[in-house]
Parts: structure tokens; sequence; C-alpha cells
């Protein structure tokens, strides 16, 4: 199993918590942050053909996934340009899932279509939340009433995986906001919910309001209060809760995202893009415009590359593994590794085990309820 | 004209900030000792701690050339002394390198209770006392007032006294003028067995200690064999001299001088303050009297922050005894703080010096421990155990009974703050003895009280009641019985020693209440909620709740950059490690620092 990814690095305005790389096309003196130039668009395609010239010749992915940034910010006609060139660039006859991130402001009918038609079989849509105030809070360019009919609109372009973005944990917010939140997702019926605490990121405008005191952190029992009430309207609603902050109907997981904790292999193109491959990790740069000289002059686009000594490897792979609520098969870990968890970390095992927020199940170990709310500071003690 | 006749050893003594090492600048101009230029303020307080605090620690000793109205030359030998209580002993050793001491009261201030302390003691060394008032220039300055309080707190009359400002130098020739007249010559015999007393010292990595001395009867010079007299070691002087105030080296130091020797001493434990050196060749049968072990009164442990850390600050700790050997360490280890040192100290302010010191001068971080006192530990079999370390306490049932260490100490305050002391006193179960009128403003209480109280807060307190106003000092005064027990801390079920504390019964379920309280403000949540017990023999007397952590999940998994998301948890791990843990429980070390300080 391997994914490909690819990183579209264009926004219309960037919302204000937000720290994926991505340049504004809106113009205007309205954020400060990065502006996206009139060519940029265009050159930022030719630079991902040639990044893909580079890809290894037995690259065949089982998943794409084309994020951003909003890969449907491209204008149709760029859009069906890149669509074209992946292709015409990859090896897509074992696809099974792809998935394209859009957001309720930028997808159109037209564009919709031609993602359809394209391959496109997976729609993930920024939603983040129902209520405007939060939106507003958020910086987000979408109303509430852009997202049922982007919503609608999915459905009758032939869409029947998608998956609506939550957040929760948005300074201001009451639990019975997000209570609504979800009763409309219930409503609408997406095949899959991804629900995300709101992190303040290092650099974001968001952070800074924090910082300088305009604005309040939640406290984490009403963070908490909303998980538990998330996961708990979810789960009375079919969804299955399969990982830290993934829902699903029955069989409808997303596969691609499953390769990123599940230490699989994927090649990320674009810039800030990832790849897992062959046992290194690489990171491109975060900039469009040395992404593209870089292309250009044939340099390095590496922003880092790290290949980890076997043991941390396998450290790093038990915490990602965890993630998933079914937890890590002690066999299969042993394969995939080789080494025994309990080999690695038996001390802290058995005290987290001690404590109820890990446990044994059928021969795999699990995050407890109450474990999956503390899953960091158990994570960053097993690493 | 006698050898002698043209010599005088006098001390400036004051309580602290009235002016003593100002006056002493001036006294070094107009003698010609400095150079203007060279002038800074305070110029004897030559070590940084004492210029910033604006205290003495050490005694520095100088000579000045001075020529009288009468046109002779005279050689003073002035001695500044350290002020602090903590100091008691060293201070008396200096006066008793002296015959005159000039006792400099602040006009605008009148007497404090260091002005009583350090007067009875000079006057217990038989010393001829010439009052001085200072800072005459100011307009608060109450000349005729504090005139008064000396005459009748005091007893010295008041035609005696002088009014100087040792800012502007007004008046401080006529005490030069003062000092030739009315303090004595030294005594002493010129030939014969030779003694001198040793008074203070200090370390110098080439020349070892250095050993400030007054010569009472003899000489020394350089060459001559000498000894120890409580130790009965031997040693040959390399090098004798007077400070000019820099070291100057001489032929020999003459009967009656003020000055130094060295001579291949490698540990200033080996040269101790009050002893009296001899010649070999000249042996003296008794030494001076006076001489006295110090015994550190105040203990406490001290601990790198960083474990790895351990010799290099017992290194540091063995170079600071080399020039201070009131102070004593001794390696001791806590479960929860590592390798580390009890170490005993002369008192508080002596403690907050030695680790200043240990941070500044050796770049040491690191971790003290509750300060404690030593508690005679009368055991059932008869034995008598003293006990530094409440971690070293006997087991209770051993134990018949246990006596602490108790101050009688004076306290000068303005009338209408009486009742809020007097309310302070008793809390630190203080009994008063005394209550004496300064003037018609001012009291003087004394009372008899448990130095382990005076450890913890008792100055604040006085200070923050009396906005300021009150001057406090104490001498020690033996030993009582009292109703002790050893608090504990627990953290999650185990005991963390470095919390445990020696109290009076009567206060062990505040204090325990008090850490408890602290100590949940400072730890952070952990994945579990942890119990903080404060107990007298396993008997819980306060508990508090440090709330589990409630939510530490991160969502999302950036667009496959797993090795970001790999980093903050290892940041998150890389922090923990910081933290001493307890169990499972990690504790920063700030909140160690900041609990031990809240309870002091
Ligand atoms: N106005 C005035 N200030 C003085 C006088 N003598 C000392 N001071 C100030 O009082 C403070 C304490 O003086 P210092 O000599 O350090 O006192 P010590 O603690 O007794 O050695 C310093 O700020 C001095 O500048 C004086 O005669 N007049
Ligand atoms: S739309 Fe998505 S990528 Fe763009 S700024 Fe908002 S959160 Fe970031
Ligand atoms: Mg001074």
């Amino acid at each position: 199993m391997s994914g490909l990814y690819i990183h579209i690095p264009f926004c219309v305005r960037k919302c204000l918590y937000c720290d994926f790389y991505s340049l504004e096309t809106m113009k205007g003196p309205i954020s400060g942050r990065l502006k996206a130039e009139p060519e940029d668009q265009n050159q930022f395609l030719d630079s991902l053909e040639s990044e893909f010239g580079s890809a290894p010749p037995e690259f065949r992915p089982d998943t794409v996934f084309m994020g951003g940034g909003t890969p449907t910010e491209l204008s149709l006609s760029d859009l069906r340009k890149l669509m074209s060139m992946i292709h015409r660039m990859a090896d897509l006859s074992g696809v099974t899932e792809w998935t394209c991130e859009s957001n309720p402001g930028t997808i159109t009918r037209e564009k919709a279509e031609l993602l359809r038609e394209s391959g496109v079989n997976r729609i993930s849509l920024g939603v983040q939340s129902f209520n405007q105030r939060n939106l507003d809070f958020l910086g987000r360019i979408h109303s509430p009433g852009d997202v049922e009919s982007g919503f609608r609109m999915l459905r009758e372009t032939g869409f029947e995986n998608i998956n609506l973005d939550i957040i929760y944990g948005i300074p201001g917010s009451t639990a019975s906001e997000v209570e609504d939140d979800i009763e409309k997702i219930v409503e609408l019926g997406p095949e899959h919910v991804s629900c995300y605490c709101l992190m303040f990121e290092q650099g974001t405008p968001l952070t800074r309001m924090l910082n300088e005191g305009h604005i309040r952190r939640m406290a984490d029992d009403d963070e908490l209060e909303q998980y538990r009430m998330i996961r708990k309207l979810l789960n009375k609603s079919g969804y299955t809760h399969y990982e830290i902050s993934n829902f699903s109907v029955p069989g409808m997981e997303c596969r691609h995202n499953h390769l990123y904790w599940g230490d699989g292999e994927y090649l990320g193109f674009g810039p800030s893009a990832h790849s897992h491959w062959q046992g290194i990790r690489r990171g491109n740069v975060r900039s469009l415009k040395k992404y593209i000289n870089a292309l250009q002059s044939g340099d390095s686009i590496l922003e880092f590359s790290e290949r980890l000594d076997p043991e941390a490897k396998a450290r790093e792979t038990l915490v990602m593994w965890l993630r998933r609520l079914d937890g890590v098969p002690r066999n299969k870990f042993a394969e995939h590794t080789g080494y025994d968890y309990r080999d690695l970390c038996s001390d802290q095992i058995d005290y987290f085990k001690e404590n109820g927020v890990l446990e044994d199940r059928d021969g795999r170990l699990v995050l407890t309820e109450e474990g999956l709310f503390v899953s960091d500071a158990i994570f960053s003690e097993l690493l | 004209m006698s050898k002698l006749s043209h010599i005088r050893n006098f001390c400036i003594i004051a309580h602290i900030d009235h002016g003593k090492s100002t006056l002493a600048d001036r006294m070094l101009e107009l003698t010609h000792t400095i150079l203007e230029r060279d002038q800074r303020d305070q110029y004897l307080d030559s070590m940084d701690l004492e210029r910033e605090r604006g205290i003495t620690i050490k005694a520095h000793p100088v000579t000045m050339k001075y020529i009288s109205q009468a046109g002779e030359a005279y050689r003073f030998n002035l001695i500044d002394t350290p002020g602090h209580v903590d100091f008691a002993y060293e201070v008396s050793r200096s006066l008793s390198a002296c015959e005159g001491a000039l006792l400099v009261v602040d006009a605008t201030q009148g007497v404090e209770a260091q002005t009583v302390a350090n007067t009875h003691l000079a006057v217990d060394q038989g010393l001829v006392i010439i009052p001085v008032l200072n800072k005459i220039d100011l307009p608060s300055a109450n000349v005729e007032e504090v005139c008064r309080q000396i005459e009748d707190v005091l007893a010295i009359p008041m035609d005696e006294t002088f009014t100087v400002s040792a800012k502007t130098g007004e008046g401080v020739g006529a005490i030069l003028e003062e000092i030739v007249q009315r303090v004595p010559p030294p005594t002493g015999k010129l030939e014969g067995p030779t003694r001198a007393l040793v008074f203070d010292s200090t370390y110098d990595s080439y020349r070892g200690v250095i050993s400030y001395i007054r010569v009472v009867d003899g000489s020394l010079r350089k060459g001559d064999r000498i000894r120890l007299m409580s130790t009965g070691n031997d040693y040959e002087i390399k090098e004798v001299g007077i400070f000019n105030p820099k070291p100057v080296a001489l032929g020999a130091l003459e009967t009656g001088f003020v000055g130094y020797l060295t001579g291949n001493i490698k540990d200033s434990t080996e040269m101790k303050i009050g002893d009296t050196v001899t010649r070999i060749d000249q042996a003296a049968a008794d030494p001076l009297p006076g001489f006295k072990q110090i015994q550190p009164m105040v203990f406490s442990g001290v601990y790198p922050v960083n474990t790895a850390d351990y010799e290099k600050l017992k290194q540091s700790l063995e170079k600071l005894v080399l020039n201070d050997s009131s102070f004593h360490f001794q390696t001791e280890s806590s479960a929860a703080l590592g390798l580390g040192f009890r170490c005993g100290f002369l008192g508080l302010l002596h403690m907050e010096i030695i680790q200043e010191r240990l941070r500044r001068e050796y770049d040491m971080d690191i971790i003290t421990t509750y300060p404690g006192v030593i508690y005679s530990v009368y055991l059932r079999n008869g034995e008598i155990s003293h006990v530094d370390n409440p971690a070293h306490l006997p087991e209770i049932t051993r134990i018949g009974h246990m006596e602490e260490p108790v101050v009688l100490a004076s306290i000068i305050c303005p009338n209408e703050f009486i009742g809020d002391v007097m309310q302070i006193i008793m809390d630190k179960r203080g009994d008063l003895e005394k209550t004496e009128t300064i003037d018609t403003r001012r009291v003087m209480l004394t009372c008899r009280m448990p130095l382990n109280e005076i450890l913890i807060d008792f100055h604040d307190r006085l200070k923050s009641a009396t906005r300021g106003y009150a001057s406090m000092d104490y001498e020690y005064s033996g030993y009582q019985d009292s109703d002790l027990v050893k608090l504990d801390i627990y953290v999650h079920g185990e005991l963390v020693d470095a919390f445990s504390c020696i109290v009076h019964r009567s206060k062990a379920v505040e204090r325990g209440r008090q850490m408890c309280l602290s100590l949940k403000d400072v730890i952070p949540p952990q994945m579990f909620a942890v119990p903080i017990q404060a107990a007298i023999q396993k008997q819980i007397i306060a508990r508090e709740t440090v709330r589990a952590m409630r939510k530490d999940v991160t969502s999302k998994c950036y667009g496959g950059d797993v090795t970001r998301k790999r980093k903050l948890l290892e940041r998150q791990k890389a922090g923990k490690k910081k933290m001493k843990q307890v169990g499972r429980v990690s504790i920063p070390q700030d909140a160690f620092i900041s609990v031990l300080k809240s309870s002091q």
C-alpha cells in the first residue's frame, strides 16, 4: 500500500488559526499574510509537473489525496490542467480512494463534476462549524448555508464518500453549539467526520491574539466536555470512532490517512509536502518561490530528511498506531518493526495499564476512553 | 616616646545603613590613605556582594597615618567589622583587637536594635566608645533627640557625642583628633613571649590563607616559626604586612600592630578565628582569652539542580570553605533531590550569602531545602543526639524529650505598632521579657523565642507589620524543652524527604496545610489526580489534591508530517525529564524552590 499526496498552496484568505503552508489569492490589505502573485498558479503547476518527473518508476499509489491549501481554489482550467497532469505523470491503475479537500466557499458544480470525471471519489469539506459567530472567529470565508448547499450539490454530482471537518474548543463556543454542529452533520449524513480541537500554532494571528490577551483559551474541562459530547452523539448516530480525531460509518475509514499513522509509504508533491518512502521521511520547502526556483535550477527542494534508527522508528510507530482506537496488534507490530513493544517500554505500559489509560484487548494494546483524552501525555512517555 | 604611644586601634560599629562604611571612606581620604581619584563609595567593602547589598561581610582592617593637631604622626588601625548578628563572634574578635570604637548613629533614624547590640559587645570588650551622630546634613536629622536616646538607652553622656556628615565630611576631622585624645594606645609587652590574635582570614590560591591579626605581645617577622595555640600546628611565616588599604609587606609586625600574615596555610579551617599565634622561639604560656569554636546554628540541604553537577558543587563548596571557615558542609543524599550537602551556617544572612555566592561566583544552579536548627534529642536510653537534618530524627518511640535553641531578641518599634509586634511574637511562640521606652515614640521589646521560628518569615512579618520601622537583633541563648514533631510531606503516597521539617506541635497543622497548598499550586496537572499529604508519624494532618490533567490530545497529523508530531511529543517528554521524578509524579525544579521559599 502506498499513497500520493499533492499540496496545493493557495487559499482565498488565510484562516486565523491556520499554519498550513498556503498563499492568499484574495486581493486587498486584509490579513497581512503571504499573498499569491498572479503568475504563481501557472508556475506552480509547471513545477509540480517537473517534481513528478523525479518520482520513482515503481511508484503506484493505492490512494491519492489532494490537500492544501484549497485545491478547489484553482480556477476551473487550472484544475483541469492539474487533473490531466496527474493522470499523465502517475500510474493510477491501483487507486481505490482519491480524496480532494475543498472548502464550502470555493467548490462549484463545474469543479465538482470535473473532479468526479477525473476519478476523484471522495471529498473532504472544511465545515469547521455551523455557527456564524464561530466561523467569524476562525476567519473562515464561508457561511453555514454554503455548507448545506455545497453538500447537496456534491451528492447530486455523484459523490458517495464525503468527509466533513469540524473544529471544537473554539474560545467562546458553548457545548450546545457543538451539539448543534453534530446534529446538522448527522442530518446531512456524510460517510466520514474529522473532529479537530482548535490549536494555537506558532506564528498564527490567533496565537498572537492569545498572547496579546485579546482572547482566552477554552478551559480544558470545557474542551473535554465538547470532545466527549461529539464522541457520544456521533457514536449514537452510527459513526465509529476509529482514530483519535476520526469517525466514519462502518467500512468508510479514510485509507490515505491510515498510511500516515500506520507507518505506511507515501510520496508528497508540492511545497511543504511530506513523504515517507523506504524508511526515510522527507519534507519539501515551505515556500512556493523556493520550490519553483529549486526545481528550475535543479537544486534540492527538501527542507529536511531523516532516517530514524530502528528503535526510535519502532517507538514512533507504536505511538502512531495507538492513535487507532482498535489499538496495536502485538504480533503485527513485532512483524512490522522487529520489536516487541513490551521490550521497548514495559514499565510505562504496565504503569499506564494499572492506571486504566491503556489496556490489552485480544492481543492488542489499546487506549481506554480515559486514555484517549490524555493520549499525548501517554505517547510522550512511550517515545 | 614609647613605640606604642602613637598607635590607635579602633573600629566603627553601627546599625546597618547608619553610615559606617561612608565614614570610613572619609577617614581614608582625610589621612590620604587613598587618593581621591581612587575613591569609590564604601571603599572597604570589596566583595561584589558587599557592595551590592551595602553590607559588610568580612572584617576589613586598614592602616592610616594621621598627623595630629600637635603635629605628631600616629598609626591608626581601623577595623571595619560586619554588623550582622550572624557574625557576632567575628565581631567580638574584631572588637577585641581594638581599644576604641566609633559608635555611629544615623541622626534621622535614632538608636536601632543593632546599635544597642553592638554597643553592648563593645562595652563588654572594655572599649572606649566615641558616639558619632551621622547624616546631620539631612533636614530630617534630629540631633538633640537622638543624643538623648544615646544617653538614655546606652548610658553614654550626651556631651560626648560628635555630630558629622560622613557624606560631606563635615565634623570628621574632629573625630580623628578625638581618637588620638580618647582611645588609649595598645598595652602589651614589647619583648618576651609573642601573642597575636587572629580576627579574620581570607584565602588566596597562590598564598594560601591570609590571616588578619593583631599583635598583642612581642612581634612577628618573615621567617619566624609560629604555632597556632588551639591546634598546636606549626608554620613558617612567609610574609607579614599591613593594609594600606592594599596589602603592603613589612619586615615585621610590631607590638600593637594590625596586619596580616601568610605561611603556606592551606585551609582556613586550620586558622580559626579567635585563635592565638605565638612564636616557637618566644612561646607564650597562655593563649589570649575568648577563643571559641564557632558552631553553625542554621542548617539546610544544598543540592545541584542538575544531578550531574554534584562534583562541581562539591568543589565550589570546598573553595568557599577555604575563605570562610565558619561554614560547614557534609555529604547527604535525598531520595527526591539526589546527592547533595547538608550545610551549616552561622545564621540566615550567612546562609543567603553562601547560597548567593554559589550561584554567582561559582555559577551553580542549586536547590536549597527548608532551613532548620540543631535539636538536642534526649533518648530514653540516656544518650543525646544532635539532629540537624529532619531525616535523621530517631524513631519517636526512642525519644524521651527534645530541646530546641532559643534566642534573646530585642525589637525596637514605634509605639503604635506594639500590639501587632506582640501578636507576631506570640505567633512565633515567643515570651516577652521586658519592655523599655527608647523615647516618646519608640519602645524596645525584649523576648525569648525559638530560633526555628525566626528562620521563617519572622523578619518579613515584622517589617511589614511596622511599615519597615521595626529593627531587630538577637543573641543565642541556649536550649529549651520543646514539644517538637517531624512533619512529612507525601506526594502520591511517596515521602518527599526534601520537604520534611521539624516543627512545634502547635504549628504542624498550619505548616502542613501551607506546604500542601503551595505544592498544589506549583505541581502541574499529571495524568492522574495526585494527593499531597502532610503527616506526623504517618498520620495525615492536611491534604490537597493536584487535579488530574483532563485533556491532552492533539488532533491533526499535518498532511503526513509525522516528524513534527513526534518532535512535539519529544519536547513534551524532554520538559518532563527536566523535572524531578517523585515516583511517577514530575515536580518542576521551580516547585521545590518556590515551596521551600514560601515556607521560609
Ligand atoms: N545624606 C547622607 N547620607 C549618608 C551619610 N552617610 C552615609 N550616607 C548614606 O547612607 C547609606 C548607608 O551608608 P553606609 O556607609 O553604606 O552604611 P553602613 O551600612 O553603616 O556601612 C548610603 O546610601 C550612604 O550614601 C551622610 O552623612 N549623609
Ligand atoms: S482553508 Fe484550510 S488551508 Fe486554507 S487557510 Fe483555511 S484552514 Fe488553512
Ligand atoms: Mg557598610
